[in-house]
Protein backbone atom coordinates (compact mmCIF):
# COMPACT_ATOMS: atom_id res chain seq x y z
CA UNK A 1 0.00 0.00 0.00
CA UNK A 2 1.26 3.43 -0.99
CA UNK A 3 0.25 6.47 0.09
CA UNK A 4 1.53 8.48 -3.11
CA UNK A 5 -0.34 11.88 -1.87
CA UNK A 6 1.64 12.16 0.75
CA UNK A 7 5.09 11.61 -0.70
CA UNK A 8 7.12 14.95 0.63
CA UNK A 9 5.80 13.36 4.06
CA UNK A 10 6.18 10.13 4.60
CA UNK A 11 5.13 7.31 2.41
CA UNK A 12 4.07 4.08 3.54
CA UNK A 13 5.69 0.72 1.76
CA UNK A 14 4.72 -2.63 2.25
CA UNK A 15 7.56 -4.99 3.17
CA UNK A 16 8.28 -8.92 3.45
CA UNK A 17 8.63 -11.17 6.14
CA UNK A 18 12.06 -11.62 5.26
CA UNK A 19 12.71 -8.08 5.93
CA UNK A 20 10.84 -8.23 9.16
CA UNK A 21 12.02 -11.60 9.96
CA UNK A 22 15.88 -9.85 9.95
CA UNK A 23 15.02 -6.77 11.52
CA UNK A 24 13.55 -9.18 14.54
CA UNK A 25 17.09 -11.27 14.32
CA UNK A 26 18.94 -8.06 14.82
CA UNK A 27 17.14 -6.54 17.21
CA UNK A 28 16.11 -3.16 15.37
CA UNK A 29 13.45 -0.94 15.33
CA UNK A 30 12.49 0.58 11.58
CA UNK A 31 11.60 3.85 12.64
CA UNK A 32 12.12 6.67 10.15
CA UNK A 33 15.54 7.32 11.91
CA UNK A 34 16.28 3.25 11.30
CA UNK A 35 15.07 3.49 8.23
CA UNK A 36 16.96 6.23 6.84
CA UNK A 37 20.13 4.64 8.08
CA UNK A 38 19.62 0.74 6.94
CA UNK A 39 18.86 2.42 3.52
CA UNK A 40 22.22 4.68 3.64
CA UNK A 41 24.11 0.88 4.36
CA UNK A 42 22.13 -0.58 1.95
CA UNK A 43 22.99 1.97 -0.80
CA UNK A 44 26.59 1.98 0.14
CA UNK A 45 27.18 -1.47 0.55
CA UNK A 46 29.79 -2.55 -2.41
CA UNK A 47 27.83 -6.39 -2.39
CA UNK A 48 25.11 -7.02 -4.35
CA UNK A 49 22.00 -9.36 -2.17
CA UNK A 50 22.97 -12.48 -3.52
CA UNK A 51 26.75 -12.34 -2.67
CA UNK A 52 25.61 -11.08 0.87
CA UNK A 53 22.91 -14.05 1.16
CA UNK A 54 26.13 -16.00 0.19
CA UNK A 55 28.34 -14.20 2.80
CA UNK A 56 25.89 -14.98 5.45
CA UNK A 57 25.25 -18.37 4.57
CA UNK A 58 29.05 -19.31 4.89
CA UNK A 59 29.16 -17.16 8.06
CA UNK A 60 26.36 -19.17 9.78
CA UNK A 61 28.00 -22.45 8.80
CA UNK A 62 30.98 -20.73 10.41
CA UNK A 63 28.98 -19.92 13.27
CA UNK A 64 27.89 -23.51 14.03
CA UNK A 65 31.66 -25.11 13.30
CA UNK A 66 32.94 -22.43 16.33
CA UNK A 67 30.02 -23.11 18.59
CA UNK A 68 30.33 -26.44 18.71
CA UNK A 69 33.84 -26.38 19.25
CA UNK A 70 33.67 -23.49 22.10
CA UNK A 71 31.07 -26.21 24.10
CA UNK A 72 33.19 -28.88 23.21
CA UNK A 73 36.23 -26.93 25.30
CA UNK A 74 33.73 -25.81 27.59
CA UNK A 75 32.96 -28.91 28.62
CA UNK A 76 36.63 -29.99 29.02
CA UNK A 77 37.21 -26.81 31.04
CA UNK A 78 34.46 -27.23 33.45
CA UNK A 79 35.46 -31.02 34.19
CA UNK A 80 38.77 -29.44 34.82
CA UNK A 81 37.60 -26.62 36.86
CA UNK A 82 35.62 -29.14 39.02
CA UNK A 83 38.49 -31.33 39.80
CA UNK A 84 40.69 -28.33 40.33
CA UNK A 85 38.23 -26.92 43.14
CA UNK A 86 37.90 -30.53 44.75
CA UNK A 87 41.50 -30.82 45.50
CA UNK A 88 42.22 -28.15 46.72
CA UNK A 89 39.23 -28.65 49.00
CA UNK A 90 40.46 -31.35 49.98
CA UNK A 91 43.65 -30.35 50.81
CA UNK A 92 42.25 -27.27 52.34
CA UNK A 93 40.13 -29.82 54.80
CA UNK A 94 43.59 -31.98 55.75
CA UNK A 95 44.70 -28.51 56.35
CA UNK A 96 42.68 -27.17 58.78
CA UNK A 97 42.40 -30.44 60.36
CA UNK A 98 46.53 -31.04 60.93
CA UNK A 99 46.20 -27.19 62.20
CA UNK A 100 43.61 -28.22 65.30
CA UNK A 101 46.29 -31.53 65.47
CA UNK A 102 48.85 -28.66 66.02
CA UNK A 103 47.12 -26.99 68.13
CA UNK A 104 46.76 -29.96 70.71
CA UNK A 105 50.51 -30.70 69.85
CA UNK A 106 51.27 -27.50 71.71
CA UNK A 107 50.66 -28.97 75.12
CA UNK A 108 52.33 -32.11 74.85
CA UNK A 109 55.94 -32.53 75.49
CA UNK A 110 58.07 -34.38 73.19
CA UNK A 111 59.76 -37.49 74.29
CA UNK A 112 63.08 -36.90 72.42
CA UNK A 113 65.11 -34.21 70.32
CA UNK A 114 63.66 -35.93 66.93
CA UNK A 115 59.68 -35.51 68.20
CA UNK A 116 60.96 -31.64 69.10
CA UNK A 117 62.63 -31.17 66.25
CA UNK A 118 59.15 -32.51 63.91
CA UNK A 119 56.90 -31.16 66.90
CA UNK A 120 58.60 -27.51 66.19
CA UNK A 121 58.25 -27.61 62.42
CA UNK A 122 54.61 -28.53 62.42
CA UNK A 123 53.88 -25.70 64.70
CA UNK A 124 55.76 -23.37 62.36
CA UNK A 125 54.16 -24.66 59.41
CA UNK A 126 49.93 -24.72 60.61
CA UNK A 127 49.88 -22.33 63.66
CA UNK A 128 52.67 -19.41 62.94
CA UNK A 129 52.53 -19.71 59.21
CA UNK A 130 49.28 -21.16 58.39
CA UNK A 131 47.44 -19.83 55.26
CA UNK A 132 44.19 -21.43 54.39
CA UNK A 133 43.89 -23.06 51.18
CA UNK B 1 10.30 -19.78 0.07
CA UNK B 2 8.28 -18.41 -2.95
CA UNK B 3 6.84 -14.79 -3.77
CA UNK B 4 3.22 -15.56 -2.53
CA UNK B 5 4.87 -16.74 0.78
CA UNK B 6 7.10 -14.15 1.12
CA UNK B 7 4.27 -11.41 0.56
CA UNK B 8 1.86 -13.68 2.89
CA UNK B 9 3.09 -12.13 5.93
CA UNK B 10 4.12 -8.13 5.48
CA UNK B 11 3.86 -4.99 7.54
CA UNK B 12 4.14 -1.58 6.58
CA UNK B 13 6.89 1.07 6.98
CA UNK B 14 6.77 4.40 6.77
CA UNK B 15 9.65 6.14 4.53
CA UNK B 16 10.66 9.31 5.07
CA UNK B 17 9.36 11.77 1.98
CA UNK B 18 12.71 13.01 0.82
CA UNK B 19 14.68 9.43 0.80
CA UNK B 20 11.75 7.91 -1.44
CA UNK B 21 11.86 11.29 -3.68
CA UNK B 22 15.71 10.54 -3.93
CA UNK B 23 15.77 6.70 -4.51
CA UNK B 24 12.40 7.29 -6.70
CA UNK B 25 10.55 3.71 -6.18
CA UNK B 26 9.12 1.06 -4.05
CA UNK B 27 11.01 -1.44 -5.25
CA UNK B 28 14.72 0.01 -4.83
CA UNK B 29 13.74 1.06 -1.46
CA UNK B 30 13.07 -2.27 -0.53
CA UNK B 31 16.25 -3.43 -2.04
CA UNK B 32 18.16 -1.14 0.06
CA UNK B 33 16.75 -1.79 2.81
CA UNK B 34 17.12 -5.61 2.26
CA UNK B 35 20.80 -5.16 1.20
CA UNK B 36 21.34 -2.74 4.37
CA UNK B 37 19.85 -5.46 6.86
CA UNK B 38 21.96 -8.08 4.93
CA UNK B 39 24.85 -6.24 5.57
CA UNK B 40 24.54 -5.10 9.17
CA UNK B 41 23.63 -9.45 9.81
CA UNK B 42 26.60 -10.45 8.07
CA UNK B 43 28.50 -7.65 10.12
CA UNK B 44 27.06 -8.90 13.41
CA UNK B 45 27.58 -12.67 12.86
CA UNK B 46 31.26 -11.28 11.92
CA UNK B 47 31.61 -9.70 15.67
CA UNK B 48 29.93 -13.09 17.47
CA UNK B 49 32.01 -15.43 15.29
CA UNK B 50 35.15 -12.93 16.70
CA UNK B 51 33.71 -13.07 20.02
CA UNK B 52 33.67 -17.10 19.72
CA UNK B 53 37.37 -17.40 18.84
CA UNK B 54 38.07 -15.47 21.45
CA UNK B 55 36.27 -17.32 24.26
CA UNK B 56 37.30 -20.54 22.87
CA UNK B 57 41.08 -18.87 22.43
CA UNK B 58 40.70 -17.93 26.56
CA UNK B 59 39.31 -21.04 27.53
CA UNK B 60 42.14 -23.15 25.56
CA UNK B 61 44.45 -20.62 27.50
CA UNK B 62 42.29 -21.45 30.97
CA UNK B 63 42.47 -25.23 30.00
CA UNK B 64 46.35 -25.61 29.57
CA UNK B 65 47.05 -23.83 32.84
CA UNK B 66 44.39 -26.47 34.77
CA UNK B 67 46.14 -29.51 35.01
CA UNK B 68 49.38 -27.71 36.74
CA UNK B 69 47.25 -26.28 39.02
CA UNK B 70 45.65 -29.56 39.94
CA UNK B 71 48.95 -31.20 40.25
CA UNK B 72 49.90 -28.28 42.72
CA UNK B 73 46.89 -29.04 45.09
CA UNK B 74 47.70 -32.71 44.67
CA UNK B 75 51.37 -32.58 46.02
CA UNK B 76 50.39 -30.37 48.51
CA UNK B 77 47.26 -32.57 49.07
CA UNK B 78 49.71 -35.15 49.39
CA UNK B 79 52.18 -33.29 51.77
CA UNK B 80 49.31 -32.54 54.03
CA UNK B 81 48.03 -36.24 54.55
CA UNK B 82 51.93 -37.28 55.65
CA UNK B 83 52.02 -34.32 57.69
CA UNK B 84 48.25 -35.46 59.33
CA UNK B 85 50.16 -38.99 59.72
CA UNK B 86 53.14 -37.53 61.46
CA UNK B 87 50.90 -35.28 63.73
CA UNK B 88 48.28 -38.22 65.08
CA UNK B 89 51.55 -40.05 65.73
CA UNK B 90 53.33 -37.52 67.52
CA UNK B 91 49.97 -37.12 69.65
CA UNK B 92 49.92 -40.92 70.03
CA UNK B 93 46.43 -40.97 68.78
CA UNK B 94 45.09 -43.12 65.51
CA UNK B 95 42.45 -41.61 63.92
Amino acid sequence: MQLRSARVKSTLIETSREIVALTKELNISLNPEGIRNIIRLGRESLNQEAELERALKKLEEERGHLASNFRKIASQNGQLESKCVETRHQFGRVSRDNRVLAMHLCSRTPKDKRQSKIRDEMIQKYIMNYRNA
Amino acid sequence: MNAGDKRSSTHEIKIPGDLYEEIGSQEKIIRSIKVGLLSLRATSLERENADLIKRTEDLEIRNAELPHEIERFQQLLEEALKDRKTLEELLGEKR
